[in-house]
């Protein structure tokens, strides 16, 4: 007689909410009961898609639908934010995101996005950017680095891509260092002119320093914190700007929805996706392509978007 | 220095059933993508990348190894069998290959094409596998000032793509520059040129240009041709592809030995093009061939000569061995494949650098001996595949044409899932078409569009460095100092040799009179 | 006088080398088909559109390394322009070449038509799906063509059709769904 009770409460309940409740409220119930779309506004077979890759079929466990990853690059990763905006804000499409593309938007004046045009889910992963120099150079340690540049002002060549160097900027900036920045397409071209000597330091991700063993030394870390244990035992003890009370800049990896879309949503998204990542198998796969785990959650996240964008904004012109 | 059990390792990953399958699957895959126009191998590749996760290490750098290889020899066929590139890097091997084809002689071009892409890609790979760190540290010394006489002195050679009318080639590479200024200014990242439109910001990338050029514009000219015969009813209606028939006479080897320096030149070139990054195959291609036609003018390069398709495609494959040299020897990427192939590794959970010698031997010595196997697989099976494409190439017009056409839209779309590369195909097949109209050499654009604004960066990168100096910019070191030079040489030299032609026409014109 | 040498001594002559200039023909034409002509039309486009980015207002943005946005595409303007010119005043400004003699606007604007039919194509992939989209470019394009018999054509259109459309499948290619998305896919 109880049981009966209760299912015929649960039916009328949901019996209700099915006619009562407006469309959305049930398909908030039943989020996700569809296939996700997981979109990657960079190039394809590279990092950024990797990463998505292994995150999706995580995820995709977690929620029992697919993820799938659509890899659309084009105008710096406007394009692909183009199309999240203009899917419906039921958060069934999720976008991957760091500075690249905020850059991208914010340097555009035609651009039919603006950079605030997006609600974070939360951040999967950061990285502290390094700064490279060549062993035995004048500039392999950062006492040297500002002995040269507070004798030189404006002659330490530094490079590296845009997002990388507004990380240095920042730094040297704070640090009342004036340096030459060279801009560079990719990490991969920055780090061959500084192992060629053409230019003194470069600013890469952890792993491009670490494959470059001791070919380069690593001289400060720029990110948000201290590098990890692990890190460290690859690279050694990098000193750290927090260190000499200067903020370093994120470069985090941000899951993004159409900025219409309900909390509820977002808030069952970033609960899948902390699950993601916490799996073992999906955590062992990342580990292994030598990327680190950073999470933040909803709040945390669109805090550390607020702060880049801020980042972008106060420094990114000293780069125009 | 080679680890003995390392490299035995190495062999017995290689040639297990597994490994070899894998790469021959790529090996089809890359030469059946390659050749079809409008689709390239390079998102193939992106799109396989995923797959590997499940694979054994050796099998997947077989598969995407065995794509690329075959991409590059792929696109010729299509190339020389209804003028359309299938790969951007065929477009240098349209010229003569397609003329070869109208002579009777396709059969001969086909052959040609495989034999100086595998020989050129076997050199080069062994050079790989034997130079890479040496000839890394060479690559360093080409630093932003270095590099910029590099690509000045092969925008150079553009004199001889020109073809008979100077102008018109200088105006073709003229607005391959303008083209290649649409889209981001190299220091500031600022949109520039974009004509208000906020897609362009990335520019136009090469992909849906070859595809529009080629491909597109050789497509609706005989399709409007076959509708204006159609419509007034004309009578005859030439041939439009002469066949490719299987009784045609095959190569023989005393043609291929005389091409041997143009295949030489292919060689050297395209492995140049490969260990500096931001080049590539495509680069590779169109130099090798305009260096040919400087180097032997009497040989008559780009009227339909065997040694044209040997320059050519020994030109592109050489790079593809190469493009791993940075990866290997500094863990950076020198192109988008090296990248991916960096890529494949990593999913593995090995990091590209020179530490992977110390740390993976005997997985480093597998794709080294994975750049061999692969190049002959690509010799058989562009032996078989080739006979079956050309014959494709016999298909009647209004059914191939149609169907070129929608794999160019796809192939553009595919390219980075961005519809606007389908209305830029679309675009410059009209610009192709009336450039081939009004007889406009497409070769100086694509090298204009290419390595014009990698000369930007470089310049601009080195007036940075130097703090605005032009002349440390410029000639700051011997090497950048040497290369001005040669540059200087070359446009000398070619001056010198359109100087004297013009004399001799002219010549030409008085005798005819006096004879008149 | 000049060289007075008669025309047909000029006329397309085997190809040699680099020399000749395959397709050149230099019996007299009209003024508007010679490379003369045709120079003078790129010369008006070039000037347009130099002229529209000389008075926009990005071109004038100065960038930190001292050179402006501008600069570079106007270098490139002014190098298609002296082109021109040398192609308008050059020995082979009055001749022109085969295809140029022989065009018809009729055919100028059926390139056009089929450009534009393609592109409308593309655009109906979101209303009728990618393979239906597929089948009509290759059926109705080689009927238009002139292809008989009508079965073979559908037939290859079918096969063509499908073909790419796993091809899609296998790629991972996604293309924007539509109303009848679910068709074709």
């Amino acid at each position: 007689m109880f049981i009966r009770r209760e299912v015929i409460a649960r039916l009328a309940l949901g019996v209700l909410t099915a006619t009562a409740l407006p469309g959305f409220a049930m398909a908030q119930d039943d989020f996700p009961s569809k296939d996700l779309q997981w979109v990657v506004p960079y190039s394809a077979g590279g990092g950024m898609d990797n990463w998505s890759r292994v995150v999706a079929e995580g995820l995709s466990q977690q929620i029992g639908q697919n993820v799938n990853v659509e890899v659309r690059a084009g105008a710096g990763g406007a394009i692909g934010w183009k199309y999240l905006l203009d899917q419906p804000a039921d958060g069934y499409t999720l976008m991957i995101g760091s500075a690249s593309p905020m850059i991208a938007v914010m340097s555009e004046e035609t651009s039919p996005i603006k950079v605030t045009d997006v609600k974070i889910v939360n951040v999967l992963s950061d990285y502290n950017s390094q700064v490279m120099a060549q062993p035995g150079s004048d500039f392999d340690s950062w006492d040297k680095i500002k002995a040269f540049a507070e004798a030189n002002p404006g002659k330490l060549t530094v490079g590296g891509t845009l997002s990388q160097s507004l990380a240095a900027a920042s730094v040297m900036a704070q640090a009342g260092l004036q340096a030459n920045f060279i801009p560079y397409p990719g990490t991969s071209a920055a780090v061959t002119d500084m192992l060629g000597g053409h230019i003194n330091l470069a600013v890469v991700t952890p792993t491009t320093a670490v494959s470059l063993g001791d070919k380069a030394v690593p001289v400060l870390n720029v990110g948000p914190r201290a590098n990890s244990e692990e890190l460290t035992a690859e690279l050694g003890e990098v000193p750290w700007v927090g260190d000499m009370g200067y903020e370093g800049m994120a470069q985090p990896r941000w899951i993004g929805v159409h900025p219409d879309t309900p909390d509820e949503i977002v808030a069952k998204l970033d609960a899948a996706l902390k699950a993601t990542l916490e799996d073992e198998a999906t955590a062992k796969r990342i580990a292994d392509m030598g990327e680190e785990i950073i999470y933040d959650s909803t709040p945390e996240a669109t805090k550390t978007y607020g702060a880049i964008q801020k980042a972008i904004e106060t420094y990114l012109p000293t780069m125009q | 220095m080679l680890d003995q059990t390392h490299v035995l390792e190495a062999f017995a990953l290689v040639f297990s059933f597994n490994t070899l399958a894998w790469t021959l699957l790529g090996v089809v895959v890359g030469v059946g993508v390659g050749a079809m126009p409008g689709l390239s191998p390079s998102p193939a590749i992106a799109l396989l990348l995923p797959l590997t996760f499940t694979m054994s290490l050796p099998a997947a750098l077989g598969l995407l190894i065995g794509v690329y290889k075959g991409g590059i020899y792929g696109g010729s066929i299509s190339a020389i069998s209804f003028a359309t590139p299938g790969t951007a890097e065929a477009g240098a091997t349209v010229m003569d290959g397609y003329k070869l084809t109208e002579a009777g002689k396709g059969r001969k071009a086909l052959q040609m094409a495989l034999y100086a892409s595998v020989t050129a890609d076997m050199a080069t790979s062994l050079l790989t596998i034997v130079l890479a760190p040496s000839l890394a540290l060479v690559a360093l010394n080409f630093g932003p000032s270095e590099r910029l006489w590099m690509f000045a002195l092969a925008i150079a050679l553009l004199g001889a793509l020109s073809g008979g009318h100077f102008a018109k080639g200088m105006f073709a590479a003229a607005l391959g520059l303008f083209i290649g200024t649409i889209g981001s200014d190299p220091v500031s990242m600022v949109p520039r040129n974009t004509f208000g439109q906020w897609w362009l910001s990335d520019g136009v990338e090469l992909v849906p240009l070859i595809i529009g050029l080629f491909a597109v514009a050789t497509m609706i000219e005989k399709s409007s041709q076959a509708i204006l015969h159609w419509v007034s009813k004309t009578e005859t209606h030439k041939a439009v592809y002469r066949k490719i028939s299987s009784t045609e006479e095959p190569l023989t080897f005393a043609e291929y030995r005389r091409c041997w320096k143009e295949m030489a030149i292919g060689t050297g070139v395209g492995a140049f093009a490969g260990i500096l990054p931001g080049l590539g195959a495509t680069v590779g291609a169109f130099l090798s061939y305009g260096v040919a036609m400087q180097m032997s003018p009497e040989k008559g390069i780009g009227t339909g000569k065997l040694e044209g398709v040997a320059a050519a495609e020994a030109g592109n494959n050489a790079t593809a061995g190469p493009t791993m040299i940075p990866l290997l020897a500094f863990g950076i990427p020198g192109g988008t494949v090296a990248a991916m192939i960096g890529g494949a590794l990593a999913i593995q959970g090995i990091q590209a650098g020179p530490r992977m010698f110390e740390m993976f031997p005997a997985q480093i010595y597998s794709l080294f001996i994975i750049l061999i196997v692969a190049n002959v697989l690509v010799l058989a099976a562009g032996y078989s595949l080739s006979g079956l494409f050309s014959r494709l190439g016999q298909a009647p017009l209004p059914l191939l044409a149609p169907i070129v056409l929608a794999m160019s839209m796809l192939g553009a779309y595919a390219y980075q899932t961005n519809s606007y590369d389908v209305g830029l195909a679309l675009f410059f097949g009209l610009v192709g078409y009336l450039m081939n109209k009004a007889e406009m050499p497409i070769a100086p654009l694509i090298i204009t569009f290419l390595l014009a604004p990698l000369a930007e960066e470089s310049l601009r990168r080195a007036l940075l460095i130097n703090g605005g100096d032009w002349s440390t910019a410029l000639f700051g070191s011997g090497l950048a100092l040497s290369l001005a030079l040669a540059t200087a040489a070359l446009i000398a030299f070619i001056a010198y040799g359109e100087f004297r032609k013009a004399r001799r026409l002219s010549q030409q014109d008085q005798d005819a009179e006096a004879g008149a | 006088m000049g060289s007075k040498s008669p025309d047909f001594l000029h006329a397309k002559g085997p190809a040699k080398g680099g020399d000749a200039t395959p397709g050149h023909d230099d019996r007299p034409v009209g003024w508007a088909r010679s490379n003369r002509g045709i120079a003078l039309v790129l010369i008006v486009i070039t000037l347009v559109i130099g002229g529209s980015i000389w008075s926009s207002e990005w071109a004038h943005r100065e960038v930190r390394d001292g050179f402006k946005l501008g600069s570079f595409p106007m270098f490139a303007i002014i190098l298609m322009f002296l082109s021109l010119l040398v192609m308008a005043f050059d020995s082979k400004s009055k001749s022109t070449t085969e295809a140029v003699r022989d065009f018809k606007l009729v055919e100028g604007g059926i390139v056009l038509a089929l450009l534009l039919a393609l592109g409308g194509a593309f655009l109906l992939i979101p209303v009728l799906g990618f393979a239906v989209v597929i089948f009509l470019i290759v059926f109705l394009g080689a009927l238009l063509l002139g292809y008989r018999p009508v079965w073979i054509a559908l037939v290859t259109a079918l096969v063509t059709a499908g073909g790419l459309h796993a091809l899609t499948i296998v790629l991972n290619v996604q293309f924007p769904p539509g109303l009848l998305g679910f068709i074709g896919g």
